[in-house]
């Protein structure tokens, strides 16, 4: 066994510890962050009416929910190296934008007039903004876990592409006050499949060089 | 010796490099041991697999097991240079492993196929079953060597393989299923 040869590889190929990774990762999350808000507070930031502000709230507050823990499966292995289970990712890939078009669907038909058709407002604004919005959280989700993931690349790289399509989701729902259904899917929805599309096709950025992803 | 070893990674994680000599001492020979029983060029891989672990050090999370993951890089390894080999072969016109040993060309194509079909269907299983299934009915090892390796219990180990052997019958009489109905009565 060369044991000599790997310590002196080890000792003379620098390779980062783990409170730098730790480090560039939060200043990337940062900026992805930044970012993001950057995008909805130049596209007139949160607006309200004509939406009463517990459909506002409640749809905002139940998309950051879903949008941080969507954030968390995806950009974390959990206690285990290998990564989160296919199941575990697949369950995230399908089940968040349901729950995210589901939940805002289901509230909205609750407020009056509020599901009503807005015929000058088809969605490609709201796509836009969100496609852009999730722009910055991608890359830097890709960044983040680049040849990283050992086993189940492409659901990890679906399940990035959810999580940053629902940071674009977040950021419509507090900006958008349309809650037509073909507008949701077109405008709403639509980044998010984009993105997971995205991710399933850059598997092979998260995958070490020598893995082919599976 | 797990504790030590996983508490050695995660010095080594955070930046004390004395910490890799015995990370390096205690796996190398686990992993040369699982390297030999299909590659000759063992230390080589097993090389490469401490490189890796070397890079991706700054991403290893704190209070993880380190052998199912040096396991999973060194197996990683040994499946791309097993195709490498497979890909060189059939480039310079070599019959591959299986079909070199005595049997006609009819034999050995129909050899070569079922293999290839029989690995794609292990593909198919979930990453912890096929790691269970290959190391108790692949390398031989006992039920308590492959949990050392993958960092698990027995019982779970068992579990796993069987329900692998399940599944991995259910997928081939689908198969074989589709086969027939592509074939016709």
């Amino acid at each position: 066994m060369r044991r000599e040869d790997v310590l002196r590889f080890a000792e003379a190929t620098p390779a980062p510890t783990r409170a730098e990774v730790a480090r560039r990762r939060l200043l990337v999350g940062a900026a992805a962050a930044a970012w993001s808000a950057g995008i909805m507070l130049s596209v007139d930031g949160v607006r309200v009416a004509p939406r009463p502000l517990w459909l506002v709230l409640a749809t905002g507050i139940a998309s950051a929910l879903v949008s941080a823990a969507v954030l968390w499966f995806a950009a974390t292995r959990g206690r285990n190296m290998l990564g989160r289970s296919a199941r575990t990712l697949a369950a995230v890939v399908v089940g968040a934008p349901v729950l995210l078009l589901a939940w805002k669907i289901g509230l909205t038909a609750c407020a009056d007039g509020m599901s009503d058709a807005w015929p000058m407002r088809p969605g490609t604004r709201c796509l836009t903004v969100s496609s852009l919005s999730a722009l910055g959280p991608f890359l830097a989700l890709l960044w983040a876990r680049r040849r990283t993931v050992t086993d189940h690349a492409r659901w990890t790289g679906a399940a990035l592409g959810v999580a940053a399509g629902s940071v674009g989701w977040l950021v419509n729902d507090l900006r958008c006050q349309v809650g037509y259904w073909p507008h949701l899917l077109l405008g709403h929805l639509l980044p998010i499949v984009v993105f997971a599309a995205i991710g399933l096709a850059l598997a092979h950025v998260l995958s070490p060089r020598w893995i082919r992803p599976r | 010796m797990g504790d030590a070893l996983d508490a050695a990674m995660d010095r080594y994680a955070d930046g004390d490099a004395a910490a890799f000599a015995l990370v390096h001492d205690v796996l190398a020979p686990q992993l040369a041991r699982f390297i030999r029983r299909y590659d000759a060029r063992v230390d080589d891989l097993v090389q490469q697999t401490f490189f890796q672990m070397h890079l991706a050090r700054g991403t290893f999370l704190r209070g993880a097991p380190v052998r199912p993951w040096a396991f999973a890089i060194a197996r990683r390894l040994l499946i791309d240079r097993i195709r490498r080999r497979k890909h060189e072969s059939a480039a310079a016109g070599e019959l591959p492993i299986w079909g070199a040993a005595g049997a006609g060309p009819d034999e050995a194509c129909v050899a070569r196929e079922t293999a290839r079909e029989l690995e794609a269907l292990i593909d198919e299983l979930p990453a912890e079953q096929r790691a269970a299934l290959e190391l108790t009915r692949g390398h031989g090892l006992s039920m308590r060597e492959a949990a050392e390796r993958l960092g698990t219990t027995v019982v779970a180990v068992k579990l796993r393989a069987s329900r692998a052997v399940r599944r991995l019958r259910a997928l081939v009489e689908r198969a074989e299923r589709a086969e027939r109905q592509r074939v016709g009565p």
